[in-house]
């Protein structure tokens, strides 16, 4: 494939290939990614955390379903609303996850609350844990930060790779594809083309006489063979048709391929200002049906261990409105999960009984009015960077927390459970 | 002249105009009387619902909900609200709202001359700015005849008073009942004088009405000023305190 080419494909993809990306690469296989992968889903709209993992059952003006007299569900240690297809995901999914409720936003407005939980600050100019995560752990990568929605503003670390469809990742990565079952030209006849041209190439290499421009060329293209071939290892990974989740589908099929650290996906229609029970009937079975998926096509692909998950929205939701929805409130619920974890099955941290915000004890997660701290965006994001090593002393980024606000949310003796349910 | 199907509160204005017009011959006769006298046709004023958005160089466009769905035009908006409480309204709900950058849902009084030549909108009063809408079929109901509207939150509550009645409503109560309102009497007020106003002008008017089974009475204090609720992504032109037995509701107006 000619160097132009493959950037006239990336282009029509829509697709950013980082320029390191075209950088010579030492050892092609030693490149391939096969650590964590941090998969970080956006409930976009502000996720009522009444209807999610912090469910009130007995207040009417609360829930519809409070109302209506239908108790909360339960899975291992988690109680979760009786709405869409909860009782399924949590039922399925719940030794897997850490719900981290009574989760202080700092603001009620949208674009602020998914910079502050996208970055762990309200304030601009901090990356992304995506960003950040993949600066550490997908460098050198063609895809480290595959984004399809979400917070993608940069800080500079590296830039979001748009998620390509289906298409555009059959035509980065076979790029002789016209579609699953056809080539544009005849395969042998391409193999022969670009062995001659690999052959010219070396030959011109191995020139005295070129001119210096010539030479950078000649050894850049050479020099990127390996990140071409990181590129069409995906092919290996991508079948013929992509699942309804295709978004999930094509970041799971590069995590597979080893050539991106950092997946992050959105799924909408959480701002339930009015009939949130209506809205909200299409909208959570989109996200817990899309985590399951991401769970079961993991497992089929053999790398769910490498996964860990975070669920996290804008803010939460207020009791019941005059319409019949709810409005925005600070206080909500994040959800990390991991395969296996030692520390799932949990609940730390708590809302009141109307989600008032509470006090939560850093080491215990017991609620503490007097000695304990609000859980901030900023402590699990503290708390995840050590959890996957990928803290950074970047002088540009001040990310550290106070020494005294240390959540150890991952501590599996740690635990708040409902205390105002 | 444009003839503007009459609603609730136009209806409750028409005083002087034979009751028993129909609101297009009613502007007819207005119309013959303004042309015979040499005087120039004034577009009427009366409740406009529609989106807004925002032009280059500050300017704004609204494209007004009809019944069949949104208009086909944009025209231009000329805020004439007191204060220009409707261009710092739209500011307050588009900081809060998700994809600020799409119209936004408002209702003001004023006047439409979209089906005019040199197509204007003009708002002269305030009621209310919504993000959360998104199309003219989403739009909130509002009652027939509707005369005053306030609502608040934290619990959430709603006073709806119609010629028919006045109807108390809060989130797990029973609806109250109330004696329809009565026109007030409009005075304007210092800023010192009503908490919270930042104009000096800001209009301010009560109601008072009696309750249908003869218990307490409610008292509603109106006074025309914005009021935002970012966690509603609404911005309303007028901030209402409820007073009913020893409760105090505080909350916005959308009608008034």
């Amino acid at each position: 494939m000619q160097r132009r080419d493959f950037l006239r494909m990336a282009a029509a993809g829509g697709v950013v290939i980082p320029p390191w990306a075209l950088l010579p690469v030492a050892h092609a296989q030693s490149a391939v990614y096969t650590g964590k992968v941090l998969i970080n889903i956006h409930a976009d709209g502000g996720i009522d955390q009444s209807s999610w993992a912090d469910p009130r059952e007995t207040d009417g003006t609360m829930n519809n379903y409070a109302a209506a007299g239908t108790p909360a569900g339960v899975a291992g240690n988690i109680r979760f609303a009786p709405m869409g297809n909860n009782a399924a995901f949590f039922g399925a999914h719940f030794r897997r996850m850490l719900v981290i409720n009574g989760v202080h936003s700092e603001t009620n407005d949208h674009d602020a609350g998914t910079r502050a939980h996208a970055t762990g600050r309200l304030d601009m100019g901090y990356p992304n844990m995506s960003e950040l995560f993949a600066s550490v752990h997908g460098k050198g990568m063609p895809m480290p930060w595959l984004a399809s929605g979400g917070f993608r503003t940069s800080a500079g670390l590296l830039a979001a790779t748009p998620m390509p469809d289906g298409n555009a990742l059959r035509a980065l990565t076979q790029p002789n594809s016209a579609s699953a079952t056809n080539d544009l030209m005849k395969q042998a006849d391409l193999n022969k083309t670009l062995a001659a041209r690999a052959e010219r190439m070396k030959a011109m290499q191995a020139r005295n006489d070129l001119l210096p421009r010539s030479r950078t060329v000649v050894e850049q293209f050479i020099g990127s063979s390996d990140s071409r071939a990181l590129l069409q290892r995906v092919a290996q990974f991508t079948p013929a048709t992509f699942d309804a989740f295709t978004q999930a589908h094509v970041g799971l099929i590069a995590a597979q391929a080893g050539i991106t650290s950092t997946i992050q996906l959105s799924t909408g229609g959480f701002d339930g200002h009015g009939q949130l029970a209506n809205s909200y009937a299409q909208a959570l079975p989109r996200l817990t049906d899309m985590v399951d998926y991401l769970w079961q096509k993991s497992a089929d692909l053999g790398i769910s261990e490498r996964l860990v998950v975070r669920i996290y929205s804008e803010f939460g939701r207020t009791p019941l409105n005059n319409g019949n929805g709810k409005d925005h409130w600070a206080i909500g619920t994040q959800i990390l999960m991991e395969a296996n974890p030692a520390w799932g099955n949990r609940v730390f941290g708590a809302s009141g009984p109307r989600h008032e915000q509470r006090m939560i004890n850093v080491a215990s997660g017991a609620v503490d009015p007097v000695a304990g701290k609000v859980i901030r965006p900023r402590h699990i994001h503290a708390a995840l960077r050590k959890y996957l090593g990928f803290e950074t002393t970047d002088p540009r980024f001040n990310l550290k927390t106070l020494p005294d606000e240390n959540f150890d949310f991952f501590n599996p003796a740690a635990s708040t459970g409902y205390p105002s349910v | 002249m444009a003839c503007i199907p009459s609603q609730g509160w136009q209806s409750w204005h028409g005083a002087g105009v034979p009751a028993t017009l129909r609101p297009a011959a009613r502007s007819a006769v207005w119309a013959a009387l303004l042309l015979g006298s040499g005087v120039a046709v004034a577009a009427p004023q009366a409740d406009q619902r529609g989106f807004v958005s925002d032009g280059i160089a500050g300017g704004l466009y609204f494209q007004r909900c009809e019944a069949g769905g949104p208009s086909a035009r944009q025209v231009l908006l000329q805020d004439k609200s007191p204060g220009g409480v409707l261009t710092s309204g739209l500011a307050e709900v588009r900081r809060a709202m998700l994809d600020a950058d799409r119209p936004v849902y408002v209702e003001f009084r004023g006047t439409f001359t979209g089906d005019q030549p040199g197509q204007v909108a003009t708002a002269s009063q305030f009621y209310r700015a919504i993000g959360h809408v998104a199309t003219c079929s989403a739009m909130p109901p509002t009652p027939a005849g509707v005369r005053l509207l306030a609502e608040g939150t934290q619990p959430a509550w709603r006073v709806l008073a119609t010629p028919a009645g006045t109807r108390l409503e809060r989130v797990g109560h029973a609806p109250v009942q109330f004696a329809p309102v009565k026109a007030p009497a409009t005075a304007s007020v210092s800023a010192q004088a009503k908490a919270g106003a930042t104009d000096a002008t800001a209009k301010a008017r009560s109601y008072v009405t009696a309750a249908v089974s003869g218990g307490t009475r409610m008292r509603l204090d109106v006074t025309e000023q914005a009021c935002t609720d970012g966690a509603a992504e609404s911005a309303f032109g007028a901030r209402v305190v409820a007073q009913w037995g020893e409760q105090r509701l505080e909350g916005c107006a959308a009608r008034f």
